[in-house]
């Protein structure tokens, strides 16, 4: 049974292990620049894989972004949670792209295994 | 910049006029583009150009590098200059203030859409006051019940694999009658925030001629009507085509349609079956036809990895066209008796639909198998769609009549053309079987089960069902005479080197070998498949078993279109025979010559056109020396790469972790490195020149004990062994390799076990302590480390 939580961001992997993901609810807002602003993750794993998901800035990333994810293993199970931190040096919108995989395995295809959001900050 | 009277009177328009809430604006001032965030701005025209690629109407490349060399500048007036390319594209440039209230003003794009066709438009909007609202653009009156367009509902009530055009004509005819256009936005449903932003609408005209429609924009709760649109709507005609093999026969082929802005005909984003809207290339057969606007194209066709692509020009007229095709091989293994197939392909599932559903039908997946001159394709059934395409599985080889599926559904989408037959359709068959995937043993390895006579599992009637774990399904599959093996084996099996081989102990954290390498020692597994992941991470553990003296195979799959969707077949397996495989004869000699090892695989890029040891060839019988000693190899080889090194090629060699005889590049040279494999270990190498030509490769090289060869040239083609025995001894080539497979056990119970109902435990651990002891007593019968 799935929980009824949500997260901005969902995670899906499919049987075959591909990984895609949607952005699902609105993102932490009044964010302080320098400080770490925690964006939780849904995972529904189809696949049983227990893989390491590893996550990465991709595209045009941002100067003084700084993302932070641990690439811990999958449960295996049909769901899990995790959280990224995502820090911004300096104030304003930026538009980052994650992408995430499991170990060692392909990206899912067709651009689904990232997802791209708008993110600011202000001054302490 | 927009002056304030004329806010102003937008908003008295709104109380007076409600939804009717516009006003024309000049094109973007510049001023406006100075406070403009520029990382945000250029990180979303990057995407929408990828996203213009994806949709096959990419940007004109001089249009495309120029944005590129303007971002990397990124100041005011980059984003200006890049704003006055992009303004080419653009339909519409549309401004939204905080009430929601618009105001629009034309683009530069040309005003042109094509009869039955789809193009692509930018529509620019400035959003000031960063709403995130939903937003989308209204042509045309509602045409289906809320939510249905969500499903893709066709007749009888079930979604559908593609994203057909007008889908809801079929449940409500007449609604084109109503609606000459239809238009969709491409990506996310909702404004970005940002304060300029561009959205992709995809235009369909039903018509040709000149035609007239009066936008809506749906911005949060409100909608506002916009300006009328006028359009010069190209006609299309039937192109007739003329596809001749290389022999002179009729037949399927592969066919990429271009025009000289990039764009893909028919256009990729609204395909139906047996048009895939993942794919360039769309399967047509001799004497078929292809619906396309008059202009001047690019034409070419392919035939799988045997043929070099042919590139022609078309030009289409009033009158429509003829496309005169002659296909070009540069190899036909069949002369020497090899036939391919692909073992691993779906029709349902990955990237065939956003949300699983049932896939497409038997018609459809035999024109992409003859398309891509297989001669044989397993359609797996799996989790995804199993209910519906579990329909299919009759226990026979068939080929079909590749005609269009759902023809309620063809008519609503003015599909014209007629599939037709051609002399080599008997060549190819499809074969119904199953992939156990999303099944509750398929954390312990993907089974693929071929030539299965029942899909049922015995005392099941839902896949929840069935065991949670393989060594049971492999029995009941092999009891009925399948041919079994496991997908995708490099899956979880990668560690932090690409040697071959190597002993280091993989985390099994994936959906590759896995517990293949207990139910070995069961005698329940006959192949492992690769070409779709890393070669070491496939290949490791197939050398260690065969170490052990176990006697699999390794084949070929794609894994279509999952682990790719370019297409069926990008790794194959090759079967010698005596005579092409047809029907049910040819199928079961087909699958029971690689379940005995007459084999190759790989790309289908390298051919081993005849191999033997000592006289003794693949899956043949065991080569017999009474004392160590040199053996003799000989080998007839084919491989082409490019005469050189090209843009094509080099993007292979960068992007293209799998399989691809470009890999095996030697510099820049035409060169490949063929490789005797002893054992796993390699032992002679040469370099063969890759120019397509078979030539003769003989190798001397000494045995000590009994022994596997193989020749390879990697990534590119794998033989199967040919095994040498040596004074009457097992094979038992390496105790590391024993060591390696019995560690991996411990392991395996390790990651898999707790996924295993309780009811079944006790039964795996017998059997993984079976494969314990087996793997025990093959430690202590090798000679060698």
């Amino acid at each position: 049974m799935g929980s009824s939580r949500h997260a901005p961001i969902e995670i899906s992997i499919n049987p075959e292990a591909r990984v895609s993901v949607a952005l699902a609810a609105p993102f932490p807002g009044d964010n302080r620049c320098g400080r770490p602003i925690n964006v939780p993750i849904k995972i529904m794993n189809d696949s049983f894989i227990t893989a390491r998901l590893e996550a990465r800035l991709v595209a045009n990333v941002p100067a003084g972004v700084r993302l932070d994810f641990r690439p811990a293993p999958l449960s295996g199970k049909p769901e899990d949670w995790r959280e990224m931190t995502i820090t911004l040096a300096e104030p304003g919108m930026k538009d980052i792209t994650v992408s995430f995989k499991a170990r060692n395995d392909i990206p899912d295809l067709g651009g689904r295994d990232r997802v791209h959001f708008l993110i600011g900050c202000r001054t302490p | 910049m927009m002056g304030r009277s004329k806010m102003a009177a937008v908003t008295r328009r709104k109380v007076l006029a409600g939804a009717c809430a516009w006003a024309a604006i000049p094109a973007a001032p510049a001023r406006s583009l100075e406070s403009l965030p520029a990382q945000p701005y250029l990180a979303a025209i990057d995407r929408l150009k990828d996203s213009l690629m994806r949709l096959g109407s990419p940007l004109r490349r001089e249009d495309s590098a120029r944005i590129a060399s303007l971002a990397r500048a990124g100041d005011a007036p980059a984003i200006e200059a890049i704003e006055g390319i992009l303004n080419r594209y653009t339909l519409l440039r549309l401004s939204v203030d905080r009430g929601r209230f618009v105001q629009t003003a034309a683009g530069e794009a040309d005003r042109v859409l094509v009869e039955q066709g789809w193009r692509l438009f930018l529509i620019r909007i400035s959003n000031p006051g960063g709403l995130t609202d939903p937003f989308d653009v209204i042509t045309s009156q509602p045409a289906m019940l809320p939510g249905h367009m969500d499903r893709w509902l066709a007749p009888g009530g079930f979604s559908m694999a593609q994203h057909p055009p007008v889908v809801d004509t079929v449940n409500y005819t007449g609604w084109l009658k109503q609606n000459w256009c239809m238009t969709r936005l491409a990506d996310a449903p909702a404004l970005s925030g940002q304060p300029v932003e561009y959205r992709i609408l995809e235009f369909f005209s039903r018509d040709r001629g000149r035609r007239s429609v009066t936008p809506s924009f749906a911005i949060g709760p409100a909608t506002r009507r916009g300006q009328i649109w006028e359009f010069d709507c190209l006609a299309s005609r039937d192109v007739a085509l003329r596809i001749r093999d290389a022999d002179g026969r009729g037949c399927m082929a592969a066919l990429i349609v271009r025009d000289d802005a990039g764009r893909f005909y028919p256009p990729q984003m609204m395909r139906i079956a047996p048009d895939l809207p993942f794919q360039k290339q769309v399967y047509r057969a001799d004497g078929e036809s292809l619906r396309i606007p008059e202009g001047a194209y690019a034409i070419e066709a392919r035939r799988g990895p045997e043929y070099v692509p042919v590139v022609g020009k078309l030009q289409v007229t009033g009158g429509g066209g003829t496309a005169d095709i002659a296909l070009k091989r540069w190899i036909d293994p069949s002369k020497w008796g090899w036939y391919s197939g692909d073992t691993h392909i779906h029709a349902a599932g990955c990237a065939h639909y956003d949300v699983p559903t049932e896939g497409v039908s038997p018609e459809t997946m035999i024109r992409h198998v003859r398309g891509e001159g297989l001669s044989v394709g397993e359609v797996l059934t799996w989790g995804p769609g199993y209910d519906y395409q579990k329909q299919f599985f009759s226990g026979h080889a068939i080929s079909p009549h590749a005609s269009l599926e759902h023809p309620d559904l063809q008519k609503a989408n003015s599909v014209s053309w007629q599939p037709k037959d051609t002399p080599e359709d008997s060549e190819s068959l499809l074969r119904y079987d199953m992939e156990i995937s999303r099944f509750p043993s398929s954390h312990a390895g993907h089974l693929v089960l071929l030539r299965l006579s029942n899909q049922d599992f015995p005392g099941t009637t839902r896949i929840e069902d069935w065991p949670s774990w393989n060594l049971p399904i492999l029995k009941w599959a092999r009891a009925q005479g399948a041919v079994t093996g496991y997908a995708h084996c490099g899956g979880g099996m990668d560690v932090d080197t690409q040697e071959l081989p190597n002993y280091r102990i993989p985390l099994f954290d994936g959906l590759g070998t896995n517990e293949a390498i207990i139910d070995v020692t069961h005698g329940a597994v006959d192949f492992l498949s690769g070409c779709d992941l890393t070669p070491a991470g496939e290949l490791n553990a197939w050398y260690h078993m065969l170490n052990c003296g176990f006697r699999l195979a390794m084949v070929g799959e794609t894994d279509f279109p999952c682990i790719s969707d370019e297409r069926p077949g990008t790794g194959r397996s090759y079967v010698k025979l005596d005579r092409r495989p047809v029907g049910d004869a040819g199928y079961g000699a087909w699958i029971e010559g690689l379940k005995q090892g007459r084999l190759y695989f790989g790309d289908g890029r390298s051919h081993v056109l005849d191999c033997s040891v000592n006289g003794r060839s693949m899956g043949g019988q065991d080569v017999l020396l009474e004392a160590p000693g040199l053996i003799e190899i000989k080998a007839l080889i084919a491989a082409r790469l490019e005469p050189a090194p090209t843009e094509e090629t080099r993007a292979i060699q960068v992007n293209n972790q799998s399989w691809h005889i470009e890999h095996a590049r030697i510099g820049d040279s035409r060169q490949v490195p063929v490789e005797v494999v002893v054992n796993g270990q390699s032992v002679a190498r040469m370099s063969l020149t890759a120019d397509g030509a078979p030539r003769p490769v003989r190798f001397q090289v000494r045995l000590e004990r009994s022994s596997w060869v193989s020749l390879r040239i990697l990534p590119s083609v794998h033989t199967h062994p040919v095994f040498v025995t040596i004074g009457g001894k097992p094979l038992r080539a390496s105790r590391r390799s024993a060591q390696w497979c019995r560690s991996c056990i411990d392991k395996l119970w390790e990651v898999k076990s707790p996924f295993m109902r309780p009811g079944e435990t006790g039964d795996a651990a017998t059997a993984f302590d079976h494969a314990r002891s087996v793997y025990d007593r093959i430690i202590t019968e090798c000679e060698a480390d």
